[in-house]
């Protein structure tokens, strides 16, 4: 039996490249079930008249002065780095380079 | 409205095009963090904790960069929404070490405003965002894609408009409009060589009274011409496909890069995955919030803008609308310019010395250089104007004197005593000059008897010759005519 929540559990998996074993799948759409449950109820109630939250800290316009400071020293930076060339992160090669 | 016929079929098309542009913000430090905004610096030596992403770092929003946003929405006539919010824009690639872009999604800080063109067609825009710059990802250096950091984090605006440029031509006008003001304002430097600014293209064509057909998106356009070229080799490529009795030709929604190489756009590869950036609120930021006294004190230190430069050239020292645009343009000239004309009192004259001789020998050093590093000042500028207004000096002898005021950096009263370059109005020998232009010139003394005045402008080009350039035209053209009327 499939749950319906199958291929949602395999979207979010591919969106964070997170490899999913085809055991693991049914499980976790159990627990997407309950999840999204949760969810539903919380859009039942009745929220008319309430500013929308966009996050859990009571600030707001926190900023700071535009003056520089120190960066990282490059050794350091790059040290964690599998593979370094020249100063530069190295990968393996992105074909499409548009972001 | 744009129409354009189709050379195989005759019907009529109607391009629909829109611009995004990606513009960095000229601020010292990055959007969220403490690292220089610098181009050109080693790779990787300015980069942060916050700006890779590493465990628990977090961002503060820089307050340069909101000034100057603001500043762009103010010049733009968009609406500054009271709050806005950040939000994360998740995807993975090799340039973005947080894995998600801080960006603005459903409370931009700014919606509507728009820039008007020459024709006086408004070009409205939607929103513009705030958002922070991805890293720098190299693709052509060996066999590996080489990442540099430098330029994550660096403070972007995104202008996008609504679909209402039909051709490339409003397109690079936009552009150019846009590039003018953000530069006015400080905003940015808009250096496409840089990457400062950038600019994707939607793209779609349709039939009259047709709703929007498939759009497409093209990528990797490096300067404004490009951007010309690709927009109007992509109407006639999707005119084609749309005219291919085969329908899986026919375009697709799909992102196409620019080869400048080849002047034609090509598919880039497909995602593995539709963009699904999931959108949400970034916990780490807080609202933004701007007040009416904040907005209506960046209005009040705004400059004057180009499109209002322009308009008052034209009228105030009635310039040609080419004077008037080519001054206006840059704030650095249009500053310079007014400041000789108030020195010379001398409109017309300041801005042919200026457009002819001081913005093209600028241009000469490199599209870098700095109109002020020529070394002449606005003042010795309009001192040298003086000079040739009183007589003192001929405009030929000008161009002259300022080459070398240029050269040196003296002015030009020491220059023309220097050169020997002042002006003679020593009638006894203008006479002289004008006597020896007209040995063996009875062609010319015959055809401007003839009434052909156009005839003595040589037999003055031989006396400005003689002089070396110090004989004063005027009179030597009054000379001539004598001497000619007097003649046989």
């Amino acid at each position: 039996m499939t749950n319906e929540n199958t291929p949602a559990v395999q979207k979010c998996a591919a969106l964070a490249r997170l490899q999913v074993e085809p055991e693991q799948v049914e499980r976790l759409a159990e627990d997407f079930d309950r999840i999204l449950d949760a969810f539903r109820g919380l859009t039942e109630l009745d929220v008319s008249g309430v500013k929308p939250m966009t996050g859990a800290l009571d600030l707001q316009d926190i900023v700071r002065a535009d003056e520089p400071r120190p960066s990282l020293e490059r050794e350091r930076l790059l040290a964690p780095a599998p593979k370094v060339e020249d100063g530069f992160f190295a990968v393996p090669k992105t074909v499409d380079g548009d972001a | 409205m744009t129409r354009v016929i189709s050379k195989q079929s005759g019907q009529t098309w109607f391009p629909v095009i829109g611009l995004e542009v990606h513009c960095q913000l000229r601020t010292r430090t990055k959007l969220f963090c403490g690292c220089a905004n610098e181009f050109g610096a080693e790779p990787n030596t300015q980069v942060c904790p916050v700006c890779s992403g590493q465990p628990g770092a977090l961002p503060v929003m820089n307050s340069r960069a909101l000034e100057l946003a603001l500043r762009a929405a103010v010049a733009l006539d968009c609406d500054v929404a009271p709050w806005s919010k950040f939000d994360r824009k998740n995807y993975f690639y090799c340039d973005l070490p947080k894995g998600y872009q801080i960006s603005q999604f459903d409370r931009p800080y700014c919606t509507g405003g728009g820039i008007e063109l020459a024709s006086g067609k408004r070009i409205a825009l939607t929103r513009i965002h705030l958002e922070d710059d991805a890293g720098k990802a190299i693709h052509d250096r060996g066999p590996d894609t080489l990442v540099d950091l430098n330029r994550a984090g660096i403070p972007l605006i995104e202008s996008v408009t609504e679909p209402d440029l039909t051709n490339a031509d409003e397109a690079f006008e936009y552009l150019t409009r846009l590039k003018e003001i953000f530069q006015y304002i400080g905003a940015s430097d808009c250096d496409m060589e840089k990457g400062s600014l950038r600019c994707d293209v939607n793209i779609s064509v349709r039939l009259e009274g047709e709703e929007l057909r498939t759009k497409v998106e093209l990528k990797n356009l490096n300067s404004f011409r490009n951007v010309k070229a690709a927009i109007d080799y992509e109407i006639q490529r999707q005119i084609e496909a749309w005219e291919n009795p085969d329908e899986t030709a026919h375009p697709v929604q799909e992102t196409r890069l620019y080869d400048t190489n080849r002047g034609v756009t090509r598919t880039m590869r497909a995602k593995e995955d539709a963009h699904d950036y999931r959108y949400f609120p970034d916990p780490d930021l807080p609202e933004l919030h701007v007040s009416a006294e904040q907005l209506e004190r960046i209005r009040r230190e705004l400059p004057e803008l180009p499109a209002a430069r322009r308009a008052r050239y034209a009228e105030q020292f009635e310039l040609s609308e080419y004077d008037a645009s080519v001054l206006a343009s840059e704030r650095e000239v249009a500053d310079y310019f007014e400041l000789a004309v108030r020195g010379s009192g001398r409109a017309k004259e300041t801005a042919n010395w200026i457009t002819n001789e001081l913005l093209s020998a600028r241009n000469e050093r490199g599209p870098e250089t700095k109109l002020e590093e020529l070394g002449v000042s606005a003042e010795a500028l309009a001192e040298m104007i003086e000079l040739i207004a009183a007589g003192t000096l001929s405009k030929s002898a000008g161009r002259k004197v300022l080459a070398a005021m240029i050269e040196t950096g003296k002015r030009a009263g020491v220059l023309v005593v220097e050169l020997g370059l002042e002006q003679v109005q020593d009638t006894g020998q203008l006479e002289e000059w004008c006597r020896a232009a007209l040995v063996g010139q009875d062609k010319a003394i015959a055809d401007i008897r003839d009434g052909q005045q156009k005839a003595i402008g040589a037999l003055i080009g031989q006396v400005m010759k003689a002089s070396a350039g110090k004989a004063d035209p005027a009179k030597a053209r009054e000379i001539l005519l004598r001497f000619v009327q007097e003649h046989g």
